[in-house]
C-alpha cells in the first residue's frame, strides 16, 4: 500500500468525520442551548399537573363546643386521558365501583383523548373516593372537595347564616366572618409519569393551603333550641306573624341565643322564603314604648329630680298636657315613682320627665345606647332613630319619655336593659368569643368590653328591684315564676306600617324584656312577638309567659348550670326527668326506637345514613313526649371526638408518626423514605383512631 | 509500550459513564439490576480486549472463513427459534446477539477476501464477490429483524472496498440497487440520489451500457419500494415513517423522538444533574437504557456532557486512525479502518437519531448503550486495534 494513498484516504475520512461532528454539534446547540425554554416547557406540560387543594372552611361551635357548622368531605374524580394507556382496564374498575355498565367511563375518557381533564364523577362520598384512590388507576385523580353542613338544622340558623354553593358566606356569622372562616385554597402540583403514576413534588408549598379558622361562639345551642321551640309555640298560640328573641349574659355582653321564628334550614336555604332569613332582632326597628320608661326614670333618679318613694298623681287615667292628651290603661290615682314603672303609667312617666330638660333626657337616651348601633359582630345591624333635641317637635317631651318618637332594635333595647342588670354598666354585645386557627393558634380572643358606666350602680340596682316588682305584682305578672325571681318590663307598641308610612292602630309588637334572677342577674332576654292576632296583644300577656317558660325550662335542663346560677338552689322540677340518650353515629331506625323506649319523640332532619348530631344533647333532661331532633348525614363522624388530619407531606416517617399519635390517629405505612402521599388528605376532619394511610417514597424529583 | 493508553482510557471512561447512565435510567423500572449485568459484561469485555490484543492479527486472517461459517451457523440457529423476534442466542444465563458478533466476523472475512485479491480490487468479480460474501449474513439479520446491523454491514463493506483501493464509482454501481431502494422511501431523497448518481456516472465517464443499466436499476428499485414497504415489519415501517414526519402526532409515531428532544432540551447547557432527569425517571423517554442513552446523558449533563462524550469518541477515532495509518499490511489497514468506520457510523447514526436527524433504526451507541454483546464486540474491536498497534511496535 502506498503511503500517500493511505494519507489521502485518511484525509477523506477525517473530512467526513469532521462534517458529521459539526452537523451533530450544531443540532445539539440548537436543541440544548437555543430551544431550552421550549423543551423545558414541553417537559413541564407533560410531567406536571396542577390539582386544586381546597381549604376546608372553619367550623363554628357553640359555647360548649357543639358544632353549628362543619364540612362534609366529598371527592371529585377526573381522568387525564393523555396518560391512560389501558382504557378498558380503567373503565372496568370504575364501572365496578360506581355500578355503571361497562364502557360508560371508557367513552368519557375516549372522547377526551386530546384533553388533560375529563370529569368522571363529581361529589362522590368518601368511601367511593377511597375505593377509587386505592385502585391506583393510572391517570385517574381523586380531588377532595368540601361542602358545608349545619348539623343542627334549623336551630341557630338566624345566628349561623349559610354559604352559597361556592362556599362563600351569605348570611349571619358565615357572612360576617367570611374572610376568617374561608382560609386559603391553593393548588397542588404533582408530577406524573408516562404511565399515569403520580408523585407529589417535594417543594410544593409556595403558597400552601391554609384551612379556615374555627369560630367559638357564645351561643348556647341548647338554649337556642329551647328559645326557637318556645317562639314557634308563641307564634302558633297567638296567631302571630313572627317572633324574635335574644338572650345574653348582662355581665359580659355574650349573646347566648338569638332566635327568630319563622326560621329556615341553612342546609337548604333556597327552599325557604327570603323573609324567613331576616335577622329580626337586629334589623327590625320598632318603637320601644313602655320599655323605654326605665331611661326616663334612670335620668330623673340620677339627676336627683325624684326618688322612688315620691308620690306622683296619675289621676284618672287621662291627663291633658300642653298640646296632647296622655292616657293610661286604667286610672291609677296617687302612686309612687316606683309604681309608675310597676304599672307602666304613661301619665306618671311624662310627669317625671317634665322635671328634666330636653337635653338631659336626650343625653340619657344616648348614653343608654339608643340611636347608635351596638357594633355586634353580625351583619346588617340597624341603628334606629333618636333625634337630637333641636329636631324635636312640641310633643316630643310628652311622647319620648314613654318610648315614642324613638325607634330601636330588640338588641339595642336589650343592651340598654343590660345597664340595669349590670350595676349601671353598658356592655358591648358579641357572639364570637374566640377565633382559633387550624393549628390551634388563637387568632382573636374577645374579652367583655365595658362601653361606659351609664348610671351609678345604686340607681341601676334600685331600678332592678322595681323591675322585679313589675313581675311580682305589675304588668309583667305572667312572667312570675315559682323557681326563680324574674325582673322585667313589658312593652306593647303599634307596628309601623310600611304601606301607610304610619303606625298601624291594629297591629302590635308585644314585647317582654326580662332579667333573671333579680338577686344577681346572669341572664337577660327580650321576646318580641310580631302582630299577635289571637285577641291578646299586651306584652305582659303575650311575651312575658314565653320568657318565663324559656327561663324555667333552661334552668331545669341545666343550661345555666355552668353560670353563676350554681350558687342558687333551684328546685328540681319533677317533670323533667328523662335523660336524653346519646344516639350519635347510630342509624336512624335504631335511634328512633331508643328514643321511643325512653318516652321521647324523635324527629328526623336532613338526609344521610347516620346521625351526625342531636338536639338536645345527651346530658339534658326532658319531659315525657318531648321532641329530640336528630340530624342525618353521611359522615359517621362525631366532630367532638374528631381531629384534623395534619399535613404530613415530605415529613420523615418518624415525625409523621409522632404528629399522628399526638392527636390520637392511627397509621398504616407503605414504602420507604419520606411521606409522599397521605389519605385522607391534610385538614380533613376524621374520627379519632382512624388509620391514616401513608405512602412513602425515597425518590426526589 | 504495547498499549495505546489514550484509546484504552477513552473507552474505559465511556463504558463507566455508560453504566452510570444505565443505572439512572432503569433504577425506577423492573430492569433495576441492568447496570449490574452491564458491569459484569464490562469485565468480560475488558478480558476479551486484553486477550485479543495479545493475538497477532494474522491469526484472524487465517481463521477468517471459519469465523464466517460459525457466525452464519449462529445466525441460522437464531433464525430457527420460535416467535417473531429472533435476535438472541441463549446460552444458560447469557443471551448473546450473534448479529453484533457477526460485525467483527464480517470485517475479518471481507478483509481476507480483499487482501487475497488486492491487485484486482477494481475488477467486477472481486467487488461482486465481496458483495456476495456480505449478503447471507445481511439477509439473516434483516430477517431477525435487525435493520440496524444490516445497515452496519453495508457500511463495513463500503469502507473496506474504499480502503482496499476500489474505485468509488464501482462501489456506487454495486450499492446502487440498495441505495435506490432505501432513498425511494422519500421522493425528494430519491430524486436527489438520482441526480447525484447521474452526475457521478458522467464524471467517471462510464460506458453507455453501464450507464443505462445503472439508471434503469435505480428507477426499477425506486418504484419497487412500495411493494417492499408493504412487506416490512410494522415497527420497522413505523420507525421509518417517524423519520419522515416526526412531529405528526405527539402521542403516536413521533412520540419517541419528541420525548428524546425534550430530554435533551430540558437538560440545557449544564444538565439537571445526576439522577435528576425527570424525562428519564418518569418513563417518558423510550428505550432509554439502550437506543436513547444519549438523551439520558443530555438531560442529566446537558450540552457540556454531550460535547465531552463526543470528544471521547473523537479521541477513540483519532487513535484508531493513527493506528490504521501506521499499520503495515493491507489486511490490518482495511480491518482497522473498518473498525473505526463502524464505530463512527454507529456513533453518528445513534446521536443523529436522538436529535432527529436520522431514522430510529435501533443502532446502539457504542460503549454507552446497555447490551452485553455490543459492549464485548466493541471492546474486542479495540483489542484488535491494540493488537495492530503492538505489531507496529514489534516491527
Amino acid at each position: 500500500m502506498i503511503a500517500s494513498k493511505k494519507s489521502d484516504q485518511l484525509v477523506g475520512i477525517i473530512i467526513v468525520w469532521a462534517i458529521l461532528v459539526i452537523v451533530l454539534i450544531s443540532k445539539l446547540v440548537a436543541i440544548q442551548i437555543f430551544s431550552v425554554d421550549l423543551y423545558k416547557n414541553l417537559a413541564k406540560v407533560q410531567q406536571l399537573r396542577k390539582k386544586p387543594a381546597p381549604a376546608p372552611r372553619g367550623n363554628i361551635f357553640d359555647r360548649n363546643g357543639i358544632p353549628l357548622a362543619i364540612n362534609n368531605l366529598f371527592y371529585d374524580i377526573h381522568a387525564d386521558p393523555t396518560c391512560i394507556i389501558d382504557t378498558n382496564y380503567v373503565d372496568s374498575i370504575l364501572c365496578r365501583i360506581f355500578r355503571k355498565p361497562i364502557g360508560f367511563y371508557g367513552d368519557k375518557i375516549n372522547t377526551g383523548q386530546k384533553k388533560y381533564f375529563v370529569y368522571i364523577e363529581r361529589t362522590v362520598p368518601p368511601e367511593l373516593g377511597l375505593e377509587v384512590k386505592e385502585s391506583q388507576l393510572p391517570g385517574i385523580f381523586v380531588i377532595p372537595k368540601f361542602s358545608r353542613i349545619y348539623p343542627q338544622g334549623k336551630v341557630g340558623s338566624s345566628v349561623i347564616g349559610f354559604v352559597d354553593t361556592d362556599g362563600k358566606g351569605l348570611e349571619g356569622l358565615e357572612l360576617y366572618y367570611d374572610e376568617k372562616l374561608s382560609g386559603k385554597s391553593s393548588e397542588r402540583i404533582i408530577v406524573i409519569d408516562a404511565i399515569g403514576r403520580t408523585y407529589p413534588l417535594p417543594e410544593n408549598a409556595k403558597e400552601p393551603t391554609v384551612p379556615g379558622n374555627d369560630l367559638y361562639t357564645t351561643i348556647d345551642i341548647r338554649l337556642q333550641e329551647l328559645v326557637e321551640r318556645e317562639l314557634e309555640r308563641a307564634v302558633e298560640k297567638n296567631k302571630a306573624d313572627a317572633a324574635t328573641a335574644i338572650f345574653l349574659d348582662p355581665l359580659t355582653g355574650k349573646i347566648l341565643s338569638k332566635a327568630s321564628f319563622p326560621n329556615y334550614d341553612p342546609n337548604k336555604p333556597n327552599e325557604y322564603p327570603e323573609d324567613h332569613r331576616r335577622n329580626r332582632a337586629i334589623t327590625d326597628v320598632f318603637e320601644p314604648g313602655s320599655m323605654f320608661k326605665i331611661v326616663t326614670m334612670s335620668a330623673a333618679l340620677t339627676e336627683n329630680k325624684i326618688e322612688l318613694g315620691d308620690t306622683i298623681d296619675a289621676g284618672l287615667g287621662i291627663c291633658q298636657f300642653d298640646s296632647r292628651e296622655v292616657e293610661d290603661v286604667k286610672p291609677m290615682g296617687l302612686i309612687t315613682a316606683a309604681e309608675v314603672l310597676i304599672y307602666s303609667s304613661n301619665i306618671g312617666i311624662v310627669k317625671i320627665a317634665q322635671k328634666l330638660t330636653k337635653k338631659t333626657l336626650y343625653k340619657y337616651a344616648k348614653r343608654f345606647g339608643f340611636g347608635t348601633i351596638t357594633n355586634i359582630d353580625f351583619p346588617g345591624e340597624m341603628d334606629g332613630v333618636l333625634r337630637p333635641p333641636e329636631k324635636w317637635s312640641a310633643t316630643t317631651m310628652l311622647t319620648l319619655p314613654m318610648g315614642y318618637e324613638i325607634s330601636s332594635t330588640a338588641l339595642q333595647l336589650l343592651r340598654a336593659y343590660g345597664v340595669i342588670a349590670n350595676h349601671g354598666k353598658l356592655m358591648q354585645p358579641f357572639i364570637v368569643e374566640e377565633i382559633v386557627s387550624f393549628d390551634n393558634q388563637v387568632v382573636l380572643r374577645r374579652e367583655p368590653i365595658l362601653v361606659r358606666q351609664v348610671i351609678p350602680d345604686f340607681v341601676a340596682d334600685s331600678i332592678l328591684l322595681v323591675l322585679g316588682e313589675v313581675v311580682n305584682r305589675g304588668t309583667g305578672r305572667a312572667a312570675k315564676s315559682p323557681f326563680i325571681k324574674i325582673a322585667g318590663k313589658t312593652g306593647t307598641t303599634h307596628k309601623f306600617s310600611e304601606d301607610n308610612r304610619r303606625y298601624d292602630k291594629n297591629k302590635y309588637y308585644s314585647s317582654f324584656l326580662g332579667i333573671a334572677p333579680v338577686e344577681d342577674p346572669y341572664i337577660i332576654g327580650i321576646v318580641v312577638v310580631d302582630n299577635p292576632k289571637a285577641g291578646r296583644h299586651y306584652g305582659g300577656s303575650v311575651a312575658a309567659p314565653v320568657f318565663r317558660s324559656i327561663i324555667e325550662k333552661a334552668i331545669s335542663a341545666g343550661i345555666f348550670a355552668s353560670s353563676r346560677s350554681q350558687k342558687l338552689t333551684i328546685k328540681s322540677n319533677n317533670e323533667y326527668e328523662i335523660h336524653v340518650p346519646d344516639v350519635k353515629n347510630m342509624n336512624p331506625n335504631q335511634a328512633l326506637s331508643i328514643l321511643n323506649e325512653r318516652g321521647l319523640i324523635g324527629r328526623l332532619s336532613g338526609v344521610g345514613e347516620f346521625i351526625v348530631a342531636q338536639l338536645p344533647s345527651p346530658r339534658i333532661k326532658l319531659r315525657n313526649n318531648d321532641t329530640v331532633t336528630i340530624y342525618l348525614g353521611n359522615n359517621m363522624i362525631n366532630i367532638l371526638d374528631s381531629v384534623l388530619v395534619p399535613n404530613l407531606t415530605n415529613l420523615s416517617v418518624r415525625t409523621a408518626i409522632k404528629k399522628l399519635t399526638e392527636i390520637g390517629l392511627d397509621f398504616e405505612l407503605s414504602g420507604y423514605g419520606k411521606i409522599r402521599e397521605q389519605f385522607p388528605e391534610p385538614y380533613v376532619q376524621v374520627p379519632k383512631n382512624l388509620k391514616v394511610k401513608l405512602k412513602c417514597q425515597d425518590k426526589e424529583l | 509500550m504495547k498499549f495505546d493508553i489514550v484509546l484504552f482510557l477513552s473507552v474505559l471512561i465511556l463504558s463507566v459513564i455508560g453504566i452510570l447512565l444505565i443505572y439512572s435510567a432503569v433504577v425506577d423500572t423492573p430492569l433495576r439490576t441492568l447496570y449490574l449485568r452491564q458491569s459484569a459484561f464490562l469485565l468480560l469485555a475488558f478480558g476479551s480486549m486484553f486477550l485479543i490484543s495479545r493475538i497477532p492479527l494474522r491469526v484472524h486472517d487465517g481463521l477468517a472463513y471459519i469465523y464466517y461459517i460459525v457466525i452464519l451457523l449462529m445466525l441460522i440457529i437464531v433464525m430457527l427459534q420460535r416467535g417473531n423476534v429472533h435476535r438472541w442466542l441463549v446460552l444458560g444465563p447469557i443471551r448473546l446477539q450473534p448479529s453484533e458478533f457477526s460485525k467483527l466476523a464480517m470485517i475479518f472475512v471481507l478483509g481476507r477476501w480483499l487482501r487475497d485479491h488486492i491487485r484486482a480490487i477494481n475488477s467486477f468479480k472481486v467487488i461482486l464477490g465481496s458483495f456476495l460474501i456480505m449478503l447471507p449474513p445481511f439477509v439473516l439479520v434483516i430477517m431477525e429483524p435487525d435493520l440496524g446491523s444490516g445497515i452496519v454491514f453495508l457500511v463495513i463493506l463500503f469502507i473496506m472496498l474504499l480502503a482496499g483501493g476500489a474505485r468509488f464509482v464501482l462501489i456506487l454501481l454495486l450499492l446502487n440497487p440498495l441505495i435506490a431502494t432505501i432513498s425511494a422511501f422519500n421522493k425528494i431523497a430519491w430524486v436527489i440520489y438520482f441526480i447525484l448518481l447521474i452526475a457521478t456516472l458522467i464524471k467517471y465517464k462510464t460506458r453507455f451500457a453501464m450507464f443505462f443499466a445503472t439508471v434503469t436499476i435505480a428507477i426499477i428499485m425506486g418504484s419497487a419500494t412500495p411493494y417492499v414497504w408493504a412487506k416490512l415489519h410494522p415497527y420497522q415501517r413505523q420507525r421509518i415513517k417517524v423519520f419522515f414526519n416526526p412531529t405528526h402526532d405527539p402521542f403516536g409515531a413521533g412520540y419517541q423522538l419528541i420525548q428524546s428532544k425534550i430530554a435533551l432540551g430540558a437538560g440545557g447547557l449544564t444538565g439537571k444533574g445526576f439522577m435528576k432527569g425527570t424525562q428519564t425517571r418518569l418513563q417518558f423517554l423510550p428505550a432509554k437504557h439502550s437506543d436513547f442513552i444519549f438523551a439520558v446523558l443530555g438531560e442529566q449533563f446537558g450540552f457540556i456532557g454531550s460535547i465531552i462524550i463526543i470528544f471521547l469518541y473523537w479521541l477513540i477515532i483519532w487513535r484508531g486512525l493513527t493506528i490504521a495509518k501506521n499499520s503495515r499490511t493491507p489486511f490490518s489497514w482495511m480491518v482497522s479502518l473498518a473498525i473505526v468506520g463502524m464505530l463512527t457510523f454507529q456513533v453518528f447514526i445513534n446521536i443523529a437519531m436522538t436529535v432527529g436527524f436520522a431514522p430510529i433504526t435501533g443502532i446502539p451507541l457504542p460503549f454507552l448503550s446497555s447490551g452485553g454483546s455490543s459492549l464485548v464486540v466493541f471492546w474486542s474491536a479495540v483489542g484488535i486495534l491494540m493488537s495492530i498497534y503492538s505489531q507496529r511496535i514489534e516491527q
